[in-house]
Order: C-alpha cells, then structure tokens, then sequence
C-alpha cells in the first residue's frame, strides 16, 4: 500500500491534512495587545544593546568540536547520498508521485525540515549541502577566476532559485511531478557551478538562495561555530550579528509571502476562485496571486523602512532591520508547516525503503501508512499561535535592539513604530491566515 | 484500507490502488483500499490478435454468514503473485475483483474469500489483469466475469450518520466550494453529481470515487482523523468540497 495519497494531487506541492480553524480574531486581537505591551516594555527595559554581546556566548569544549567535526563528515555523506537519491529517484523513478521519493523529499524534508532544524542546530545546511561539496569540488581544480558582474557578486542571483522553488510549489500545476523537481534541480546545479567555475564557490555561495535563506534562519540558533569552535549562546541573540545585504531581505520577503500565499491558498476565497480552473490557467492564477502577495509582504516593509529611516535620517534601514525578519519568517514556517513536516513527513521514511518504486524494502518500512493523528489538531493550534506569536515578539525585539545599538533610546523608539505597524498586522494576517 | 481498522471506506466506487507495492512479498492476495497508483498504465493490453484469448468465469456463493466464496475458472492465463511488482509478461496476470465497483482485492488464486459484506445483493466482478496491472483487453471491454450474489447473514446496511451533496457542472462547483462538518466517528456520505467524467479525491482519507458524466457517485467515509481534509478532482485539479472533522 503507498503511503500517501495526498500526493497525487496537489494544489500545493505537498499536503493531506490541513489544521482545524483556531478562533482567528480573537487570537489576532490577543497577538496585537501583545505585541504593543511588548513594544512600551522595550522601550523601558531595554535601553541598552545587549544581543551583540550576548551572542557571542562561550566555548563548550574541545570534545565538543571534535564531536561536530565529525558529524559535519557525516552529514556531508548523509546529504550526498539523499540527495543523489531523491535527484535520481526523480529522474527515472515512476512519475506519479505516490510511488516516488522526490516530491515529499524536496517539498517536505529538504524545504520544510532543514530549516527547521537550522533553526535548533545552527547552519547545519551547510554540512549536508550537495551545493557546498560539489561547490568546493569545482574550487579544487586550478583556474583562472573572473570576477562576477556586480549583481551577481551581490548575490541577487539567489532570488532566482528561491523564487521558482515557490512556485513549483505553490502555483505550477505540475510542480510535484518527480521529473520537474529533478530537471529543475539538475538545471540549477549545472547554473550554481558553473558560476563556480567561473568566479570561485565563495561567491557562486551568495547565489546558492538556499543556503543563504537556510543560514539566516540558522542564526537563530543557540549553537554555532566559530574558528571551528562549538558554542553556546540564548536562542535568537545569534540575529544581533547576522548581517542581512538587500539581497537577503529580499530572499526572505519573498520567502515571506510565499508562505502567507500558501496559507492564503488554503483559503475559501482562493478556492472559489480557483474552482473550475485547472492546467496552465490554474497556474497563471496562482501565479498573479503569489506575486501579489510578495509584493505586498515587500511594499509593507518597504514602507515602514521608508518612513522610519525619515525618522532618523537612516538611508540603511532595509539592511539594518532585515533580521528581524528571519524569526518571522521561521514563526510562518512553524505554523504553516509543522504539522506537513511531522504527518507527510512521515512518508518519507517509508518512501526510503523504495525510492524507485521498484517494489524493494530495504529497511522495512514501505507500506507504512501515515498515522494522521500523530498530533492532535489541538497541539496543532497552539504551536501554530504560539510560533506566529513568539516570532513577531523576537523580531520586534531584534530590531528594537539594532535601533538602540545606532541611536540614543527616543530617537530609536521613534524609529521603530512604523515597523511595529508592519509587525502587527503581518502578525494579524498571519493568524487569520493559519486560522482559515 | 489506508489506516487499517481506523477508516472505513464504502466508496460506490473506490478504485484500487497502490497496486502491489506493499504488503509482504509471499502473499497471493492483496486486500486494498485506496487510489489508483498510475494513471499511464490504465490503458489496457488488447488481445485481439490471439486466436484463444483467455477466458474468465466467475462463480459467487454466499455461505449465509456474510461470507461469499468466489471461484474463477480460468483458460489460457497463468496466474502469478501480485508481490512483488513485476513487469508484463504476455500470458501471466492475476485477478482484481471488485465488490459494488469498489476493488477489493488482487490475487493469483482462482478461489477468493470475501468476508463482512453488508446484506443484500452485491455485484462481484472479476477481471484479468497483467502484472503490471493494465487490464487485458479484447475487443475493446477488460475480459472478465460478473457475477451477482445474495448476502444474508452479514452485517446491516450502513446508514450514514451525515449526508451532504455536491454538483459539478460547466467545469465549476454549483454553489461554490462548501466546507461540510463532522463529528469523529461520524459515518458520512458526500454524494457527487457531475456532468463529466473524473475522479473524486479525499486528502488524508486516501477515498477516491469515480465519477461518471451525469450520473451520482457516493462517496462514504467513517471519518477518524480530525483536521481538515481537502476533496479535489484529479483531472480538473480543483478542490469541490472541504470536510473539516473534529
């Protein structure tokens, strides 16, 4: 029996079960009194910059290093082996989707789990990145490098890949077929190093979207190296040092909206509007919707930069403040796809026992059927509101924290109210959205 | 059935799926539930050019208990396991039999037990199928057999807890799309009119009922899970209705 059958067809890349409404305005109007406490709290609290030290944290030990070290070597192979895996199962696996490892591997391990755990763990996508080894491969071989020309030295070429991986998943309507993710990541593998091979992996990096969405979520982590050392530092206080160049704050508006136009696609409204469409109609509909929703999450923060940075004469504003949009953008991920992660997820394991659907099982598992009640709706609900909410309130911290850091504390606070509009009513929109 | 002993699926007509690629390797007989593992494969294997097509013959008995025994007679056909999957090899196969439209099992043995049918009259029917599934076709209709049988002694006729109903028609959802709401543990049925032909899919709940062009198609579900399930049509790609369970 195969395990999923929500697979086959798909609106979204991947999903079967989606959670049960949570009182949404109710939870809106709570997030929003929390917030603006939080905010006046700050704002008497909190009248010196205290993450960038902090985030500094302390050594664990040498053990400690060697240990990671040697995981790093393990998940180096892990991540060659499924990713090589997942590619080829793509390739010539069968393309219908039940049968294949490819669509719940890249829609649900690679992009929902990775940065989830990066989120626990640390930049841990940089360990397991096929991108990273083959990367370094190309760098091995003795060359001439050229320099890449200014956008691309930038890293705006790292929009490129973010953005379509957003809508094969959310609004092309073959975008779970196994042989459009493998071709896809073929095309970008062939672009990512040839780019290395022309100007060095250190600057084909800047254009790998994932990793560079990947690392910034893994700032929030407690753990991270340094000079190959292991240390510990408060969750989230890691942002204080995470630098966010345009081409990051754009990578993550975008992943933003990308994800507020999956739960906005879940909708009855969306619904409504998409029945009766189906094919490349269907597509050209959910594209205009995603891109209007980017926009949106874009020109919303475009604007509170704009008008805060008028505040305090600040030109950077969109740079400095853009860390706050990683624990954003995490709390999305958590309450949008939590419950994908830990239900369809669970194909996966079985799907590994057959990833070409030729009737093998080697670790047993083929056939197990996905257990739908692993979590409760309940569980579900909470971590949902919770993630949004926890979320907004760190990242309304971390700003609050950067502005503190360049000017005195009223001029800061000033500074920021624009962006706490913006941060209430992502936070509204975001809840009515998970609560649809 | 997906999640064996939590779901109960009386789908009028759940097609099989997952065809063989689970369950142990020595086993002849595959009970299953579910959607239909590839759409390519469904176009069938035409033996006109064979001078002795195969034949099947199917024979059902009800044994007063719920239990039906059906007994094929077969010619110019080796039956081989389902498990493992295999490729197609002109003159083997196996069986699929379908009870009220609804695939119940495919197996190499020419004598099938069904067991815990509801009373009344059932439909059985039986049709040879290659290895890989694709029905073996001649003349242009799957050869196999129906066979109708009369269960008593079996268990009551199910009566849905829930009944909703659905209209497809112009390529749209006539009323726009519902979200119809259960109770886990409910019994409910969604009854679908559509004026085209397609097939009906329940997210999570891995129903699929097939739809004809102006006909009704139930689709009956003992709904377990709680959550929102989303119901799409597979050729269209829309969703028709959602069931929101807690």
């Amino acid at each position: 029996m195969t395990p999923s059958a929500d697979l086959i067809v798909l609106a979204h890349g991947v999903g079967g079960r989606s959670d049960l409404p949570i009182p949404e305005w109710r939870a809106a109007w709570g997030a929003f009194v929390i917030l603006v406490l939080s905010f006046a709290a700050l704002g008497l609290l909190w009248p010196k910059a205290l993450l960038r030290s902090a985030a500094r944290g302390r050594h664990l030990g040498t053990g400690a290093d060697r240990v990671t070290r040697l995981l790093g070597v393990v998940a180096g192979i892990v991540g060659a082996v499924l990713s090589t895996v997942v590619l080829s199962a793509g390739l010539i696996g069968p393309d219908t989707n039940v049968s294949n490892i490819a669509p719940v591997g890249v829609y649900v391990v690679f992009w929902v789990g990775v940065p989830l755990l990066s989120a626990l763990l640390g930049d841990i996508w940089r360990a397991f990145s096929p991108w990273e080894a083959l990367g370094r491969l190309v760098d091995a071989s003795p060359r001439a490098l050229r320099p890449a020309p200014g956008l691309v030295g930038a890293g705006w070429p790292a929009l490129i890949p973010v953005g379509a991986f957003l809508w094969l998943e959310l609004a092309y309507h073959d975008g779970a077929r196994p042989r459009v993710l493998a071709w896809a990541g073929i095309a970008y593998t062939v672009c990512l190093l040839a780019l290395a091979r022309r100007s060095g992996w250190a600057v084909a990096r800047r254009s790998e979207g994932f990793g560079v969405l990947f690392g910034a979520v893994g700032a929030v982590s407690p753990l991270y190296r340094s000079d190959g050392r292991l240390r510990i530092r408060p969750p989230f206080s890691g942002l204080a040092r995470l630098e966010t160049p345009t081409p990051v704050v754009a990578i993550l508006l975008v992943a933003i909206g990308g994800t507020a136009f999956d739960g906005f696609s879940r909708t009855r409204f969306w619904g409504d509007i998409l029945t009766g469409r189906s094919g490349w109609e269907a597509t050209l509909v959910n594209t205009v919707g995603l891109a209007w929703v980017v926009l949106l999450v874009g020109l919303a923060y475009h604007l509170a930069c704009r008008v805060g940075g008028r505040v305090t004469g600040d030109q950077n504003a969109a740079e400095r403040f853009g860390v706050s949009l990683v624990p954003i953008l995490l709390g999305y991920s958590v309450a949008h796809y939590f419950s994908l992660l830990l239900l369809e997820g669970q194909a996966f394991r079985s799907l590994l026992s057959d990833p070409y659907g030729r009737g093998w099982n080697l670790f047993g598992t083929l056939g197990d059927p996905i257990d739908w009640t692993l979590v409760s709706t309940t569980v579900v609900g909470w971590v949902q509101l919770a993630a949004i909410l926890v979320g907004h309130m760190v990242a309304v911290v971390v700003a609050h924290d950067r502005a503190i850091e360049a000017w005195p504390p009223a001029k800061a606070m000033r500074s920021q109210y624009p962006m706490l509009v913006v941060m209430v009513a992502y936070t509204m929109v975001a809840l009515v959205l998970v609560a649809g | 059935m997906g999640i064996p002993g939590r779901c109960v699926l009386v789908a009028l007509a759940v097609l099989a799926g997952a065809c063989g690629s689970g369950e142990d390797g020595d086993q002849s007989s595959t009970t299953t539930a579910g959607h239909d593992h590839d759409h390519e494969a469904m176009e069938g294997i035409a033996l006109d050019d064979l001078d002795h097509p195969p034949t099947v013959e199917a024979v059902a008995e009800s044994d007063g208990a719920g239990n039906v025994v059906v007994t094929v007679t077969l010619t110019g056909i080796e039956l081989v396991p389902v498990n493992p999957p295999r490729e197609h090899q002109p003159g083997q196969g196996h069986l699929h039999i379908t009870v009220d439209g609804e695939t119940v099992a495919m197996t190499s043995d020419a004598v099938h037990h069904l067991t815990g049918l509801a009373d009344g009259h059932h439909e059985v029917a039986v049709r040879l199928s290659a290895n890989d599934h694709r029905d073996y076709l001649f003349g242009g209709a799957p050869i196999g057999d129906t066979a109708m049988v009369m269960v008593t002694g079996g268990t009551a006729p199910k009566t849905p807890d829930l009944v909703f109903a659905v209209e497809v028609a112009d390529g749209t959802v006539v009323g726009g799309v519902q979200r119809f709401e259960a109770t886990v543990g409910d019994l409910v049925e969604v009854s679908v009119t559509s004026d085209v032909d397609d097939e009906l899919h329940l997210h999570a709940y891995d129903a699929i009922v097939h739809l004809h062009a102006g006909g009704i198609a139930s689709l009956l579900v003992e709904v377990t899970i709680p959550g929102v399930f989303e119901a799409e049509l597979h050729e269209a790609g829309y969703r028709i209705f959602e069931l929101q369970v807690s």
